[in-house]
């Protein structure tokens, strides 16, 4: 089963449909068509040998339609048609096998239009003498593309290099048909020099294809290559660059709040910038230093409730899943309150990130990672070998990292842990950016050792937080409701709020009790001596 | 991808409408289907009007080691479904099921290549509960039960529901009312009967002579009888059905 198309800049129709004739295909009349490529912004359909389109024409009104790989298309029905300029997302489908398909891959993420593809288009099919198709045509011209921007309003660009195209389907057992027909039409073509060969695929692939859709979507910034002999300060403006393209590229998704995962991983791009920047004392120009953590400290208060929120709504059916169903019901109230607090967190963000403050320090930063190497004021051991700097620096927050670590006992508070979890971030930032540096197998072993002990201590502070939360916004429910003197709330609400907020209790102190042994292992005499190991490789 | 089966103990119950019609409606949802005919006598894949004939060994081959079905597989008159053909030596399959290791697991281990390629595979078994029947029924998700209401047709309803149960991957059981003809008293009391039970589903199959064409049209009632009751039947079977396949 494949699909086959052959494509063009001049006009073909003409002798092809006479082609077509002569080997039994009688073309359908003309019709409309149109065809919206989409995928999440990291191209997650793609990854997965999918992809989806929304598809109107004359005949069949509007469908949802997924192809894996070359495969047949399977369709979804669909009322009315599809704003071909916004985002879609899989969980507003109805139960069924498209949506099925759809939500492994992309719960989460919003699906993107990336192309949209017009054309009128005129099938056949050849049958045989059972009434069983043999192959399948569509001829494919007044082909039109246009790229909508992700935000409406933001100029669209129309490419319009391919004319038309044929696409030449095969059916199960039919392999035979197809390539005549195929061959057939490659002679009849063969004089157009124009005509490229004919590749696999649709006549939508080859218009994504031709106006440079990027298939395999965003795969996180370009990492670039690190020489731990080189001087400090260039690595890490190398780095620094780099979040900074993360930052960007999530900043539009971010504003418009698309979905979850862009105000995610832009607050990680921040958080890693200000980690950096912490990190780059003596390295890094002491005013431009003291300036962006200020300015990235700014990104991170501008943008955390909007973050702590969307964890909460996204994680509430999980959160709730140990309730019996009737306190998950009574609950219901506060889900709705979160998320109206949600939305109203992201417009915050939106108007954050378009302030002309945000604008500003955007600019800033961006002139100062563009400037040529040769002119950045350094800082004192700015020249040094960034292997040895960094090695010094992972040192240091291992160290902090144990000895505040030793120092928790049973009498120790919760924020202890949470400092405690501070280090280990401070630590794991510095080796997923350096760590390579000294071996990429033994850092990852490093990683993978310290990740141990921050999901304890992260499930730790989950669990405090998730509490504190819910009683939080129990309280805040309980007020409104005052307020607008319709008495208590629910007391089934309030009890399945209480509930659920000790057996977050509970958990929180299973964290508590499983740290020591935790801590233990990360405290191991082995595991100390990989990271020194680690250390003393990148510093050599 | 999803495994509906068309299973009976019982022959001449409407198997074979059941399993064809419903694919046939499947594919006006948009959903990709591959109907497979386990069953020897091949009246499904006549219906389609495939070749009654499967090439690489027949049955002995499709058990066999590193057998594949995407060769086997034919497109129909009807857009979208697509036929595994029948062979008459699938009469043996339960002599060559024997002769392999776990042959419970053999027809399944066959259907994850076709995952992509398929949103539904919808299973015509021959009627009884033999070896490779519950080879079949060990992949399927949804075991549907034509019943002919009179009082020996629940029998054998019960009896394949025990064949089922006894297993440990077992497929969702439900039944529904087939060839009713409510001109039989006895009919009549019957399916008040078998509506109480969970198990079986609302629609019911008239007994019309629309079915009984197919024969002659080699083609689901839709093709040539659209607006027919039977038609409507199997749509409302169809769409009573879908949520049960995916939630
Ligand atoms: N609803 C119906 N109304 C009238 N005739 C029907 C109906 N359903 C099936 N039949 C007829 O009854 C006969 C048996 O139907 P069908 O082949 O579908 O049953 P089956 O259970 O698959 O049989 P087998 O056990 O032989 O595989 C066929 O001739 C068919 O045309
Ligand atoms: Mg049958």
């Amino acid at each position: 089963m494949a699909s086959v198309v052959l494509d063009g800049r001049r006009e073909p129709s003409g002798p092809i449909v006479g082609v077509l004739e002569a080997e039994g295909i009688v073309l359908g009349p003309p019709e409309m068509l149109r065809r919206t490529r989409y995928d999440t912004f990291d191209g997650r359909l793609h990854g997965k040998g999918l992809r989806l389109e929304a598809r109107t024409r004359d005949t069949e009104g509007h469908a949802l339609v997924v192809t894996a790989g070359n495969g047949p298309p399977a369709r979804l029905f669909l009322s009315a048609p599809l704003v071909p300029t916004e985002p879609l997302a899989v969980t507003t489908l109805p139960p069924g096998p498209l949506r099925s398909r759809l939500l492994s891959p992309a719960a989460d993420r919003a699906l993107l239009p990336q192309l949209t593809l017009r054309s009128v288009r005129r099938s056949g099919t050849a049958v045989d003498a059972d009434g069983i198709p043999l192959v399948t045509v569509h001829l494919d011209s007044d082909l039109e593309i246009s790229r909508p921007g992700t935000r409406p309003g933001t100029g669209a660009d129309t490419t319009d290099a391919v004319a038309w195209t044929i696409e030449v389907e095969e059916l199960p057992g039919r392999h035979k048909p197809a390539r005549a027909l195929l061959q057939t039409l490659t002679g009849a073509l063969d004089t157009d020099p124009a005509t490229p060969a004919a590749v696999e695929g649709d006549a939508l692939e080859r218009a994504a294809l031709a106006a440079q859709v990027d298939r395999r979507g965003w795969r996180g910034p370009v990492r670039p290559d690190l020489d731990r002999h080189a001087a400090a300060l260039l690595g890490l403006r190398a780095v620094l660059r780099s979040f900074a393209d993360a930052l960007d590229a999530n900043w539009d998704g971010t504003v418009d709040h698309l979905d979850d995962e862009f105000l995610h991983d832009l607050r990680i791009a921040v958080r890693q910038t200000r980690s950096l920047l912490v990190e780059g004392r003596r390295i890094l120009p002491k005013d431009m230093r003291a300036r962006q953590r200020e300015a990235f400290r700014w990104f991170g208060t501008v943008t955390s409730p909007a973050r702590d929120l969307d964890v909460y709504v996204a994680g509430w059916r999980t959160l709730t899943s140990p309730l019996s169903d009737e306190d998950a019901r009574a609950l219901e109230p506060v889900l709705a309150h979160l998320a109206g607090k949600q939305a109203s967190a992201h417009a915050q963000v939106a108007q954050g990130l378009r302030s002309r403050t945000a604008r500003q320090l955007r600019e800033d930063w961006r002139a100062w990672l563009d400037l040529p190497d040769a002119e950045v004021a350094r800082g004192k051991h700015a020249h040094k070998p960034l292997g040895e700097m960094i090695g010094a620096r992972i040192m240091a927050a291992q160290h902090q990292l144990l000895v505040d670590g030793r120092r928790i006992d049973a009498g120790s508070l919760a924020t202890d842990l949470h400092e405690l979890r501070k280090d280990g971030k401070r630590l794991r930032y510095l080796l997923e950016g350096f760590g390579h540096l000294g071996g990429r197998k033994r850092s990852r072993a490093v990683i993978r050792h310290l990740k141990d002990l921050q999901d304890n201590l992260g499930a730790h502070q989950d669990a405090e937080v998730q509490a504190d939360r819910l009683r939080q916004t129990l309280a805040e429910l309980t007020d409104v409701s005052a307020e607008e003197g319709a008495g208590e709330p629910a007391p089934a609400m309030l009890a399945a709020g209480e509930r659920l907020a000790s057996i977050l209790d509970r958990r929180q102190a299973a964290e508590r009790a499983d740290f020591h042994d935790r801590f233990a292992a990360y405290d191991d005499k082995r595991a100390r001596r990989t990271v020194e190991d680690l250390v003393a490789r990148m510093s050599r | 991808m999803k495994v509906l089966a068309a299973a009976s103990i019982k022959g001449g119950v409407g198997k074979t409408a059941t399993a064809v019609n419903v694919a046939a409606e499947a594919t006006r949802d948009g959903v990709r289907v591959l109907l497979w005919d386990l069953d020897p006598q091949g009246s499904a894949t006549y219906l389609l009007r495939a070749e009654h004939h499967l090439t690489g060994g027949g049955a002995r081959g499709l058990v066999g080691a590193g057998s594949e079905l995407a060769p086997h597989v034919r497109a129909t008159s009807v857009p979208g479904l697509h036929v595994l053909p029948s062979d008459l030596s699938l009469r043996y399959l339960d002599r060559h099921l024997d002769d392999v290791d776990r042959p419970r697991r053999r027809l399944g281990a066959l259907l994850p290549p076709l995952e992509d390629a398929y949103d539904l595979v919808v299973l015509d078994c021959p009627p009884g509960a033999s070896l490779g029947i519950e080879s079949a029924l060990r992949a399927t998700d949804v075991l549907l039960v034509p019943v002919v209401p009179t009082t020996l047709a629940m029998l054998t309803l019960t009896q394949l529901e025990e064949v089922v149960a006894a297993r440990r991957r077992r497929p969702r059981f439900l039944a529904h009312v087939s060839m009713l003809d409510r001109r039989k008293k006895l009919q009549r009391e019957t399916v008040t009967t078998l509506a109480e039970r969970e198990d079986v589903l609302a629609t019911m199959i008239p007994n019309t002579t629309v079915v009984e064409r197919m024969g002659p049209e080699r083609a689901p009632v839709r093709t040539f009888a659209p607006r027919s009751v039977a038609t409507a039947a199997y749509e409302q079977l169809w769409h009573e059905l879908t949520p049960m396949l995916w939630r």
